[in-house]
């Protein structure tokens, strides 16, 4: 059985919430919460963390078990497979529109008039070649990959300083505190995305109990790490645009890249940032396809091998037929909203639930 | 172990196939030679012949053919289309010139008087939507038409859009004229309270704007002052002065020459470093705003004139420089009413009063924001201004001052 | 399997090998290989190569026992033969009363302990050991009539002497390389670490060459299961004639179909022995001036011995300039035929004018050029390698002239083009192993084709690919990359891009799985 290691546990942690959120962060915080879009970033990360520690103290207590298979157990047989049927159809759906997206940014920005199955293809290549190679390279490729997105997000900021405009932060919490708790609501999607991957993951993690602990803190901080960095995202890009502009780009990070120059010389350098941000794209869809892939096998008891070709050809078909650029942030955006949020919120209490009143009846 | 390396193997097998489709078949969109290609460096914009068209032109740097180093020159290659709009402009040059334009490399647009006055919101969008244009293109405003001006033969045989932009980022050391970048404009355009300021440029003829020169090889050109846009429509001009106090008021001076003058000297000081900052609190006349200016200088130049000539002692020099730092506080102030009253004459918020006001008290914005421009009328504005300069050059007192 | 390309790649999987033995020539001799020795069969099937000799002579002990002395001649010490052995036992040993007891029962016991004053002798009895005996270079003193045998260490061959190393040069650090003998080379070892804990275990290899080998590692350090796998994936190895040890790269790697090397050769002793104090594993084969070093991992290939002679200060300057350089080296002909074809948006404009101005009368598209030139390049190097050293220069002149300068004049290729050509084949020079010079140079023409095709998409997927690949080697259980990924605190900050001061190197780098990481001093 293959393990990843506790280090790369929290660096796919890391990666997975901070998913491909980093492109239209910006512009979606800031449509409804304007200057405070940043605030509102940063807490509806943070507010991700109980969510993401809950799943995980489930699930140590079925070590060895993936999330269907603990609500086989608690809830009943039926309850679980409906569960598991809802989660691989939303796994396949959310992984392939994340693939779109990689085309999305791609054909919006330097390939134009590429077509897009060639960028489909090209990036499925690269997703089923990882998927094939297993979780633990996919462990390793999070592990060289995340450090190089972070650092060119970084990068960003720091290369787009000389464009800020002067106090565009400034007023602070002007419209006082409802928008921002509206905006926190969307962006606690992204955190709970990723327990979508953990669900599965779950059997690969290491059990032992100081390790448990060491994930905790693990996760906590890398949770922390990435909404310190999507928020200084969104502040960059607020502070760059104004919040009005800032709301009207699709991917207003592409932009800030596009508006990046280093000494005078070097401009038009988004190319190479959209090849950096590719990884994280890659990086997403790959882990929802181990996380459809081992729900099928857990739910149908389907072959490894007949599951992944099934899900591979479907990872391939659904971007060619069903991409289309224009509406796609918005069904991402309402996929996220209406479906992963709620679904992931409530089966996880129902789990949590569940799995006390079990304990209770044991003890009585 | 041994089966599980054969499927791996024959995956990679597929995968490489897999990765010859694409290459093969959808390959190659949008390649492109670079020789194949003319960088456009600059695009004005005029009003067309027809209603609703305009008259694009593109200055592109072409290298000189046959040339083996390829180095630092380039043929000017300036071309103008009537289009209907401008996203038509590529396909209408396509058809007559063997290249293809590269609009990449575009640093600078020129708008021309005449279709700023139409508006020139509609113009932009294509620049902001298309990924090549990037949002740090220079705007200028044409002083007649932009065409006139792109065409114009530099003495230097430069291209002007290239000389433009030198003019615009030799900016740094020394500000007196507002640098206004696509992405500025946009982000202005989003405050709606505030109008944003583009700079104008014009081609001089010896002795305009006390220029002189031999115009045997072509003419010079020049940008200062400053065009008020309001709803994407030029509505005013800043003249020089103007244009400076909106510099000093939007804390984007860092260096100027600042002529000094009173019955005893004539003095020119250098400003080295200027910080605005402002505050918006009750005044006696209701709320209002204060700028608070803090520089930095030196003098450059010192010419005393009338009586009590040759300041010899140094406890002298030091009333002097006491005394020169009050006049160079008036004269900054000076240019900062000048600006004021221009904002409040039009009453035009080219300064961004209103959102420095929003920024600081929110609360009382919302009040006022529905009468803004209006408003801006009697709104008291103050100036806190603290100049320290800090040397007076290698000498003190000007030369044969002593002799007398 | 009917799908013929199926049926070939499930033919080049990995231990295809194993199963094809290639036949050796079978001989009577072979069919009596276990049986008790008899001399004159042994002397019938040997004495048909001239350089083998019989030297058969009488003891005259208490009855006259006929015995032979079988050597192949030059690779023995004849000197040492005559004064210790048949002198003895022909001339001087008769005087001795206890040699006259010698009789056809006791005479190998007596001649063993008592007059055969050679260090290095041992009983055998079969015919196998006899004959291999022999022909390795040792002598046996054989009983005509008896069923035992001595052997006799009396090995005495030309060898080279020690030389400097040639292809990995220092400026610091022990000038000494292996020879072609193994006994020079685990001497070598040997005299670095004097310490009970180096191990070193002899095999043999070969149907017919029987050739020696050695695994080396030291206990406690070396994984235990990396020595068990080096010795089965060893063992497993059939084939008839080694003459190199190069050649058990192949045999023993884990990927055979990856371009990157993963065993590491080297010639010198002193990065064996620091490896060794690693924890990795050893293997020495007879006759071959290169050490087999496993487990490899990536940044093993980029360090050389003098990065921990220099000081750490310089070290960290030299190692960034090598990665840079092996960066450059796969990515500079893709990138410019990227930019130049997809993204020119990135060039600064006066150098975007120069590139169009330079490639205006020039036939080709930038892909076919850096591809031609990428051609001449190769050939140029695969024509320089091998050439007596005074012609070698006149290669350097007609590639400088030809390709550089002519080829610019007759408007063939751009300047631009050969600029990015020679920082490339510069930088390529940069990586010290050149296993991994070479599976750069594969990686470039692919590299190449996907940034022709689809700009910087395509590099970037081309990119990814290989990234992925190497994630997914291993090197006998190590991952490829460690301690990158997976990421490995002490062994990534102390010595990978870096190195750390040598006080600093107070553990053991954590890169390989090794026993005991936590004993005290690196090396």
């Amino acid at each position: 059985m293959e393990r990843i290691s506790t280090h790369q546990f929290i660096k796919l942690a890391a990666a997975l919430v901070l998913g491909q959120s980093f492109l239209s962060a910006g512009s979606l915080s800031t449509m409804i919460a304007g200057r405070d879009g940043w605030i509102a970033t940063f807490l509806g990360f943070l507010a991700g963390i109980p969510f993401i520690l809950l799943a995980l103290s489930i699930s140590f207590r079925y070590p060895g078990k993936n999330f269907l298979q603990i609500t086989e157990q608690v809830l009943g047989k039926w309850l679980g497979k409906i569960i598991g049927v809802i989660y691989i159809l939303l796994t396949i759906r959310f992984g392939t529109l994340i693939v779109s997206q990689g085309v999305d940014m791609y054909t919006r920005t330097v390939l134009p008039i590429m077509s897009h199955y060639v960028i489909v293809l090209g990036i499925l290549l690269i997703i089923i070649y990882l998927f094939y190679s297993g979780i633990e390279v996919l462990g390793r490729f999070s592990e060289v990959i995340y450090p190089i997105i972070f650092l060119s997000l970084i990068f960003i900021a720091i290369f787009i300083f000389p464009h800020f405009e002067h106090g565009e932060l400034f007023p602070i919490l002007a419209d006082g505190l409802v928008p921002i708790i509206k905006v926190s609501v969307q962006v606690l999607t992204w955190p709970l995305g990723y327990i979508l991957f953990l669900a599965g993951l779950l059997p690969f993690i290491p059990r032992e109990k100081k390790e448990q602990k060491k994930m905790y803190k693990g996760v906590i901080r890398a949770v922390i790490i990435v909404s310190i960095l999507s928020t200084l995202l969104v502040v960059v890009q607020i502070s760059t645009f104004g919040p009005f502009e800032a709301a009207r780009l699709t991917y207003g990070l592409l932009v800030l890249s596009n508006m990046v120059e280093v000494l005078n010389a070097i401009s038009g350098v988004e190319v190479i940032f959209t090849l950096i941000w590719m990884g994280s794209i890659v990086l997403k869809s790959t882990a929802l396809i181990f996380a459809g892939y081992w729900g099928i096998q857990t739910i149908f008891g389907i072959k490894g091998k007949i599951a992944s070709i099934f899900l591979c050809l479907l990872y391939i078909l659904i971007p060619i037929w069903l991409f289309r650029g224009s509406a796609l942030v918005v069904s991402i955006w309402e996929m996220n909203q209406f479906i992963i949020t709620p679904f992931v919120i409530v089966w996880l209490l129902i789990l949590w639930g569940g799995d006390k009143w079990k304990r209770r009846k044991k003890a009585a | 172990m041994e089966k599980k390396k054969k499927s791996s193997l024959k995956l990679s097998l597929w995968l490489i196939i897999l990765l010859l489709i694409p290459v093969f078949l959808g390959g190659c969109g949008g390649k492109k030679e670079v020789e194949e290609l003319a960088f456009i460096i600059g695009i004005g914009v005029d009003v067309g012949s027809e209603e609703g068209s305009y008259l694009v032109t593109m200055q592109m740097a072409k290298p000189p053919v046959g040339s083996e180093s390829g180095g630092g020159e380039v043929e000017n290659f300036t071309v103008s289309v009537e289009v209907e709009r401008l996203s038509l402009l590529t396909e209408k040059v396509i058809e007559a010139f063997n290249k293809t334009p590269f609009t990449g490399t575009v640093r600078v647009i020129i708008l021309g008087e005449e279709l700023a006055q139409q508006g020139i919101n509609e113009v932009l969008d294509y620049f902001q939507r298309f990924y090549q244009y990037r949002r740090t293109i220079f705007m200028l405003l044409a002083k007649g038409n932009a065409k006139d001006i792109m065409e114009n033969k530099l003495r230097s045989s430069e291209l002007p859009s290239l000389s433009m932009i030198d003019i615009l980022e030799g900016q740094m050391e020394f500000n007196t004229i507002p640098v206004t970048r696509l992405g500025h404009y946009l982000t202005i355009l989003g405050r709606v309270s505030q109008c944003p300021l583009i700079p104008i440029v014009e081609v001089i003829k010896p002795g305009q704007k006390e220029i002189e020169y031999s115009a045997e090889k072509g003419y010079e050109q020049l940008i200062g002052d400053s065009g008020i846009f309001h709803e994407g429509k030029l509505v005013d001009t800043l003249n020089d002065i103007e244009t400076k106090g909106y510099l000093w008021l939007n804390d984007e001076v860092s260096g100027r020459y600042i002529l000094i003058e009173s019955d005893k000297f004539r003095v020119v000081a250098r400003v080295t470093s200027s910080k605005t900052k402002y505050k918006v609190k009750e005044m006696e006349e209701g709320m209002g705003i204060t700028f608070r200016i803090k520089t930095q200088a030196f003098l450059s130049e010192v010419v005393e004139k009338g009586e009590g000539k040759g300041i010899k002692g140094i406890k002298e020099w030091e009333d002097f420089v006491k005394e020169v730092e009050i006049l160079l506080r008036e004269a900054i102030q000076k240019e900062c009413e000048e600006a004021v009253e221009k904002s409040k004459d039009i009453e035009m918020d080219f300064i961004g009063i209103g959102r420095k006001i929003e920024m600081k008290n929110p609360k009382y914005w919302k009040e006022i924001k529905d009468t803004w421009p209006e408003e801006l009328v009697d709104f008291p504005v103050e100036y806190d201004i603290h100049i320290d300069i800090n040397q007076t050059g290698l000498s003190r007192s000007g030369p044969g001052s002593f002799n007398k | 399997m009917k799908n013929p390309w199926l049926k070939m790649f499930k033919e080049l999987t990995i231990r295809s090998h194993v199963k094809k033995v290639r036949k050796s020539p079978e001989l009577p001799i072979d069919q009596e290989w276990d049986k008790p020795i008899s001399f004159f069969e042994i002397k019938k099937e040997l004495e048909k190569s001239t350089d083998i000799v019989f030297r058969r002579f009488k003891v005259r002990g208490k009855e006259d026992v006929p015995c032979a002395l079988g050597v192949v001649d030059g690779l023995i010490d004849k000197h040492l033969l005559d004064a210790f052995v048949l002198r003895i036992l022909m001339v001087e040993g008769v005087a001795d009363p206890i040699f006259r007891e010698i009789n056809r029962k006791n005479i190998v016991d007596m001649l063993l302990d008592v007059f055969t004053p050679a260090n290095e002798i041992k009983k055998i009895n079969t015919m196998g050991e006899a004959v291999d005996a022999i022909l390795s270079g040792d002598a046996v003193l054989f009983v005509e009539e008896g069923k035992e045998a001595l052997v006799i260490s009396a090995r005495g061959w030309e060898t080279r002497g020690i030389a400097t190393p040639e292809n990995e040069a220092a400026i610091r650090g022990p000038k000494e390389a292996f020879n072609e003998s193994l006994r020079t080379n685990t001497s070598l070892l040997r005299r670095k670490i004097k310490h009970p804990s180096l191990r070193i275990i002899a095999m043999k290899i070969g149907e017919l060459t029987r050739t020696d080998l050695v695994i080396v590692y030291v206990e406690k350090l070396a994984s235990q299961d990396v020595v068990k796998e080096v010795q089965d994936r060893l063992e497993r190895v059939k084939i008839g004639g080694l003459v190199a040890g190069d050649v058990l790269e192949e045999f023993i790697e884990d990927f055979p179909y990856s371009p990157f090397p993963q065993v590491n050769v080297t010639e010198r002793p002193d990065i064996v022995a620091s490896d060794l104090l690693e924890g990795r594993v050893v293997v020495l084969v007879d006759g071959t001036p290169t050490a087999l070093v496993v487990p490899a991992t990536l940044n093993k290939f980029m360090q050389v011995n003098e990065d921990y002679y220099e000081r750490a200060m310089i070290v960290i300057l030299v190692r960034f300039i090598r990665y840079l350089g092996a960066v450059i080296a796969v990515l500079a002909p893709s990138l410019y035929i990227a930019i130049t074809n997809f993204h020119q948006e990135l060039l600064p404009t006066n150098l975007a004018l120069s590139i169009a101005a330079s490639r205006e009368a020039t036939p080709f598209p930038a892909l076919i050029e850096a591809f031609l030139m990428l051609t001449v390049l190769e050939i140029l190097q695969e024509a320089g390698l091998r050439l007596p050293k005074p012609i070698g220069q006149t290669i350097g002149i007609v590639g400088a002239l030809v390709i550089g300068d002519a080829a610019v004049k007759a408007s063939l290729v751009s300047p631009i083009q050969v600029i990015v050509i020679g920082i490339t084949a510069v930088s390529s020079y940069a990586i010290p192993s050149y296993d991994l010079a070479i599976a750069i140079r594969l990686l470039r023409l692919p590299l190449m084709i996907m940034a022709g095709t689809m700009g910087f998409f395509g590099l970037g997927i081309g990119m990814y690919f290989v990234l992925i690949h190497l994630l997914k080697l291993r090197s006998f259980g190590t991952p490829y990359l460690s301690p990158i990924a997976p990421f490995k605190v002490r062994a990534f900050l102390q010595d990978t891009f870096v190195r750390a001061p040598w006080w600093a190197l107070k553990k053991r780098p954590q890169l390989i799985d090794i026993e005991d990481p936590n004993s005290k001093g690196r090396k």
